[in-house]
């Protein structure tokens, strides 16, 4: 009789124990999964962000706003390859195959002012 | 008798009291079973309440959106260095429940504040719809968004949307192209690739967006220079026949599609055929060098004018003399390019413009082709007259693709605006003209640069050939003398041509600048010397690599009769 008792009790209270481990894990499973829609949420609102600000990046560096800000605040202007030669000082030979540094200068000129 | 009957009665004793602890041991059983249940119970609630309570709570926080209703996002597109050009943002969109909107005309009021461009007497009436829905503004700014959460008015709501952006506005409106509200591609680009775009994937164009800005820049003002209606702009890889830059103006925003007119809206570039002119020589000289041994001294007699039937093929600057080859290119003359369609004979040349692609709507990654005008039937007349371009209207992107494939040694070109693979495009194996034809041309058209028409076309150090090409334009089928089509074609570097240029202008007018010409020469030519500086720079070509005594066009000088070069005087370039 006792021994029945005994037996049910231990069974009853695994069943007990089993049953709260079994609600603990899960709750957590669930906590778990909840942070998980959280952090996923949260990267899809950043990934968002993320390509609003790719659009305006690509949106202020237009080439033709930075052109105007190049020649309004910068005062460069669009590489003009006969001014560069004009430039040249006088003694400089007309061939441009002698060792000239128009590409250079052409290249810094270019610099600001086409993107 | 009575032991046996306490026996019995303790026998009955015991029974009892077996069956009394087995109803006790049921009871406290069922009791904790219950009690159980009740723990389980109130653990669930203090589980739901207390411990997940206010992570339910926190899930709403401040997200709105529910995406899950809306389709794949549509892919971006990049220029050909990754630059974006189009994207696609989640944007809100506002609507209205109006039944429960408290106030419409307050409501109205406040809503136009922040939409200054909506209709108020419009919107007071979707206010007070007798309807659940109604929308009042699709894809707003997040600025505006946090307005209208401000009002605070129960009646409205939002609803988040996916919205094609072009960050560049309108600087690739026509091959690009647009989508719908619902991103169904409707031209360029966005119609011709919806269904890789509609499933996400990215789009990689061939051009350049710096070369398109500057070409765009060089266009425009070539337009504002000459009070101009219209003009094009293009530049082609020569030898892959990919399209760095693109222009058909006047363009539009893309993000403003809805403010454009049909003028703005129309495709010059690949969808409007004109009539390029005395550009068509390029072709008609490099058909008689390919078919014809007759060698650069040839002699053309250009001293009267030829008369067809009812037709006059006149020069409009004369030079009156028998004229050799590179004369007749250089010059170009009307009077000596039909005597060379005449030699190479009608059904040669019309198929030789076949194989060069100009009689056919071109093949592109576009759907906006434009057919080109052919002479039908195809009289003797039109040989001579199609041998400097006159009577055949072709689009200027194929006219450029044709030039390409003069220049680039005589292999076919196929021009595309979308980057296959990450191999580059795949060089064409399809020979049109002989090598040797093509030096030859590559010859006559530096000639033409730094003898001819075209001199106001030559880049310093980047030894730039090509073509002039003035046409009058024919409106309802009478050609207007003051209407003209200026056009250019130039190729750089002309020892081994690696990128075509073009520029067309549409009914420019002449200014004191230009001595009050409105032609080629004057007008498109020194766009294309512009672009060519600045796409110098932009790509880093070097301009100290040119050597006038190695000049290729030096070696005809001999077939000229008075070469500028050795006077050494600088002319006005006039040109047809």
């Amino acid at each position: 009789m006792r021994f029945i008792i005994l037996k049910y009790g231990i069974v009853f209270s695994l069943v007990i124990m089993s049953g709260v481990m079994l609600m603990d894990v899960s709750h957590r499973v669930q906590r778990a999964e909840r942070d998980v829609r959280k952090v996923e949420r949260h990267i899809n609102r950043e990934q968002e962000n993320i390509r609003v600000l790719r659009a305006e990046w690509a949106y202020l560096n237009a080439p033709a706003r930075l052109e105007r800000l190049a020649t309004q605040g910068l005062g460069l202007s669009v590489p003009d390859v006969d001014a560069l030669i004009s430039d040249l000082p006088s003694s400089a030979p007309d061939d441009l195959s002698a060792t000239s540094p128009l590409y250079i200068e052409t290249s810094l000129v270019s610099g600001g002012g086409a993107q | 008798m009575f032991k046996q009957a306490r026996r019995r009665a303790i026998a009955i004793d015991g029974e009892r009291r077996v069956a009394a602890a087995m109803a006790q041991s049921r009871l406290s059983f069922l009791a904790a079973f219950f009690v159980l249940c009740y723990a389980l119970i109130g653990a669930r609630v203090l589980d739901l309440t207390v411990v997940q309570g206010n992570a339910i709570f926190a899930e709403s926080d401040g997200d709105v959106a529910d995406m899950s209703t809306i389709a794949v996002r549509r892919g971006d597109i990049y220029d050909r260095n990754g630059f974006l050009v189009a994207t696609t943002l989640k944007t809100p969109s506002v609507y209205v429940d109006p039944s429960l909107v408290l106030d419409p005309q307050i409501l109205a009021n406040a809503l136009n504040e922040i939409f200054p461009d909506l209709d108020g007497g419009k919107l007071l009436r979707v206010l007070k719809a007798h309807n659940r829905f109604g929308w009042i503004k699709r894809g707003i700014t997040p600025e505006q968004q946090q307005d209208i959460l401000e009002l605070g008015e129960p009646g409205l709501a939002f609803q988040y949307e996916y919205k094609r952006v072009y960050p560049q506005g309108a600087l690739f409106s026509h091959l690009l192209g647009y989508t719908d509200r619902d991103g169904l591609g409707l031209s360029g680009i966005e119609r011709s690739f919806d269904d890789v775009l509609s499933e996400g994937k990215e789009v990689h164009l061939t051009m350049d967006l710096r070369l398109q800005h500057l070409v765009r820049r060089e266009v425009q003002t070539a337009m504002d220079e000459f009070t101009a209606n219209a003009g094009t702009g293009v530049i082609l890889d020569s030898h892959t026949g990919e399209v760095l830059a693109g222009v058909s103006l006047p363009d539009f925003d893309l993000n403003l599609v809805h403010q454009a007119n049909d003028n703005q809206k129309f495709n010059r570039l690949t969808l409007g055929v004109y009539e390029l002119g005395s550009m068509f020589k390029i072709f008609s000289t490099a058909a008689l060098l390919e078919l014809h041994d007759v060698g650069m001294g040839y002699g053309f007699d250009t001293r009267k004018p030829i008369k067809v039937g009812r037709f006059t093929i006149n020069d409009y600057h004369a030079q009156k003399r028998v004229l050799t080859v590179p004369e007749v290119f250089m010059y170009s003359s009307n009077i000596g390019s039909a005597m060379m369609g005449q030699m190479v004979g009608g059904e040669a040349l019309k198929g030789f413009y076949a194989d060069l692609g100009l009689l056919d709507p071109m093949k592109l990654d576009i759907k906006e082709v434009g057919y080109p005008l052919v002479p039908n039937p195809w009289r003797e007349v039109s040989t001579m007259t199609a041998a400097y371009g006159h009577g055949l209207s072709t689009t200027p992107m194929q006219m450029s693709a044709a030039v390409a494939t003069i220049v680039n040694g005589g292999m076919s070109v196929q021009p595309s605006l979308v980057k296959r693979d990450n191999n580059g495009a795949v060089k064409s194996d399809v020979q049109i003209i002989s090598k040797k034809t093509s030096d030859e041309m590559r010859k006559l058209l530096r000639l033409v640069v730094t003898e001819g028409t075209g001199r106001n076309a030559d880049a310093k150090g980047f030894s730039v050939g090509g073509k002039t090409g003035t046409a009058e334009k024919s409106i309802n089928g009478r050609y207007q003398k003051k209407k003209l089509i200026s056009s250019f074609v130039g190729a750089f570097p002309m020892d081994d041509p690696r990128y075509v240029v073009m520029v067309m202008v549409d009914e420019p007018h002449g200014n004191k600048k230009s001595y009050g010409y409105a032609t080629a020469g004057w007008v498109a030519a020194p766009a294309v010397k512009r672009i060519v500086t600045s796409m110098a720079s932009v790509l880093g070509i070097p301009a100290d690599q040119y050597d006038e005594e190695r000049d290729i066009s030096n070696e005809l000088l001999r077939f000229i009769h008075d070469p500028k070069k050795k006077e050494g005087k600088k002319l006005v370039s006039y040109s047809r």
